[in-house]
């Protein structure tokens, strides 16, 4: 699925961050998107995702509108941000059975997906005990159980250790093979060259 | 002092000036059309006009607000904003007028009457919006919460008019202000109808120097 | 859907319990600061009871609202609907459905101290009273939904919500103690039919209007 951005504005307590910014993604590409903190990396991932308003301009989802109103376009994204976006409150399990049935998933993969990610013991953990490295798995494994067309990665290896990276590159390779759209932001510009298509630079 | 330097804007001053002098010329040298209430039933001709301006101004912010909501157009905001700010000054002016008429007229000085109260309640949904504005977050998504709780406001209008009304039935009669309203005496009634349009003329000039000054600030 | 994003608020509510068992002890507190306060004039103390009963279930009501809403921002575990193909109109009913759940709760486990400190007498009708407590409480959670809505990203949202609640909610205030009143003087249901209405209008007002704009709140 392709991933246009045309004449994107947006600001922040009146200071903006992106001024007419464009940009044009075409299916199963990979972008690399590096810039320095303050850049808007994360505000552009947010915005593509519909987390995140929109002052002007428009972002199209395989040619639909992104738009407030619209649900279609939300179902074929998934932004894996940090550690963010999960009920500290819940278990692994029930946060993942949680988001799946959001977008009309079934929860029946869910504990499959839980143990190749290597959290099958913690799935029944409260996540506010769980470490940065296990949060990163447990977004990982959403972005596996949801399987959208296109994936925002936002720092996708922070606090990922060894074990966790080989598990990343793999999930990662599969995406590739099945030719998703995977946008990705970084501070790692050597991975990114090795692992995209293109990369972007933000400042 | 751009604003001014369009020959509209000066004319529409002009007229605003002009007519709130004759307004209050006249207001003060009229006899009072109740004696017993002494020169302070003159401030009637003063405080209803104020609040059906300031009424007004508060359906203006929900108008804009259902705009903003719809286009996103950031003059909108503005424009809401410089009708909030307007509306709360003139609402306070009816509750400052209010209470002065109140006393002489039914002896104290804070009648829960419907309409009073349905300005006080609006009064202090107004200061929670200033507040939401000042701190409700980046000002890119107060514009939005700021449309809503504008709308909200107004939306509450009816129902606290109606509560009140019925709340304390025996506020319900108003002869003291029939008398500014009977067929006997017209001229009290077109007193109240003039001072309404010029309350209308200088809150729509506030509204737009205020609008003005809003874009001026964000785009420079 | 609605079914789904109810029963998360209430897992990890039952989990933790620390919204209902605040406002539960929050609201016991007050009780006992008025049986106090009202010490001087106990016999009094039954014409003013329906007032305090709503002043105890506004103020539980914020206190509930706040930590319903703060599950949200935690974490920004919002993000995970927000982002996701669901309507957020949805969103809001489902979180009207868990603050009504979540506040009737509290209320139930309150409302018998409230009876035995203040000594009042309990022949009347119960399911009446139980229709009243529930049009009350929608209607204080439909326009309370929407408030802690807009203040989500405030820094003074503990403060916001009161703010902003109190006045918007008075028309509640005034009909469910009215309402109250009447029912404890065994004055039955038929007789404030109004006031009963002005609740259900305002559930349903706030509560379509909350529908259709919580779309456009949640988005940063």
């Amino acid at each position: 699925m392709n991933l246009d951005i045309n004449n994107l504005s947006k600001s922040f307590y009146h200071v903006p961050v992106f001024q007419s910014f464009s940009i044009s993604i075409k299916s199963g590409e990979r972008v690399g998107l590096f810039g320095p903190n303050g850049s808007g990396k994360t505000t552009l991932l947010k915005m593509i995702s519909g987390i995140m308003s929109v002052d002007k301009g428009e972002i199209l989802i395989g040619n639909i509108l992104q738009d407030s109103e619209n649900i279609k376009t939300r179902k074929s994204i998934y932004y894996l941000g940090h550690s963010l976006g999960l009920y500290p409150g819940l278990t692994g399990n029930e946060n993942i059975s949680f988001i799946s049935k959001l977008y009309g998933k079934s929860e029946l993969l869910v504990l499959d997906v839980l143990k190749k990610v290597g959290l099958g013991k913690l799935e029944n953990k409260l996540v506010k005990f769980y470490s940065q490295g296990m949060l990163q798995r447990l977004k990982l494994a959403t972005a596996i159980i949801l399987n959208p067309e296109i994936i925002l990665l936002d720092e996708p290896l922070n606090g990922l250790d060894n074990e966790g990276l080989d598990l990343f590159k793999k999930v990662y390779t599969e995406w590739e093979e099945n030719s998703k759209t995977i946008f990705v932001v970084s501070h790692d510009q050597e991975w990114l060259k090795n692992f995209t298509s293109r990369t972007i630079e933000l400042t | 002092m751009s604003f001014f330097k369009h020959r509209n804007n000066l004319i529409h001053a002009g007229i605003a000036l002009t007519l709130s002098v004759i307004n209050i010329y006249i207001i003060f040298t009229l006899d009072p059309p109740n004696l017993a209430q002494g020169v302070f039933g003159n401030i009637f001709f003063i405080h209803v006009p104020i609040a059906w301006s300031a009424f007004l101004l508060y359906f203006g912010v929900m108008v804009c607000g259902i705009f903003y909501l719809t286009n996103k157009s950031i003059k909108w905001d503005y424009r809401g904003l410089a009708f909030a700010e307007v509306g709360t000054i003139f609402m306070f002016l009816v509750l400052t007028t209010g209470p002065i008429w109140a006393k002489p007229a039914w002896g104290h000085f804070w009648p829960w009457e419907p309409r009073l109260t349905t300005s006080l309640i609006l009064f202090l949904i107004f200061l929670g919006y200033f507040m939401l504005r000042e701190f409700g977050g980046n000002p890119e998504q107060v514009s939005r919460y700021a449309a809503v709780l504008g709308i909200l406001a107004f939306l509450d209008v009816p129902l606290i008019f109606f509560s009140v009304k019925f709340w304390l039935p025996e506020m319900q009669s108003h002869p003291q202000v029939g008398q500014y309203f009977s067929s006997a005496n017209p001229m009290s009634t077109y007193l109240i109808i003039f001072s309404f349009i010029s309350m209308i003329i200088i809150s729509s000039l506030m509204v737009r120097f205020r609008t003005n000054i809003l874009s001026m600030n964000h785009t420079s | 859907m609605i079914f789904h994003l109810v029963l998360k608020d209430l897992k990890i509510e039952w989990r933790s319990k620390e919204i209902i068992t605040s406002m539960f002890i929050f609201g016991l507190s007050i009780t006992l600061i008025f049986a106090l306060a009202f010490q001087v004039a106990p016999n009094l103390i039954r014409t003013f009871a329906p007032g305090l009963l709503w002043v105890v279930i506004l103020f539980t009501s914020v206190l509930g609202l706040n930590r319903l809403f703060s599950l949200e921002k935690e974490d920004q575990a919002l993000w995970s609907w927000v982002a996701a193909p669901v309507n957020r109109g949805t969103v809001y009913i489902a979180k009207v459905i868990s603050a009504f759940i979540f506040i009737i709760m509290s209320e139930l486990l309150f409302i018998i101290p409230f009876f035995i400190f203040l000594n009042l007498p309990s022949n009347f009708s119960f399911i009446s009273f139980a229709l009243i407590l529930f049009l009350g409480t929608g209607a204080i959670v439909s326009v309370g939904c929407l408030i802690s809505g807009i203040t989500l990203q405030a820094r003074l949202r503990d403060v916001l919500i009161p703010i902003l609640l109190f006045p918007s909610a008075s028309p509640v205030a005034i009909a469910a103690t009215k309402c109250t009143g009447l029912l404890f003087n065994q004055i039955p249901l038929v007789n404030y039919l109004f006031w009963l209405l002005i609740l259900g209008s305002f559930f349903v007002i706030f509560g379509l209007f909350g529908y259709l704009v919580f779309n456009q709140i949640v988005e940063e």
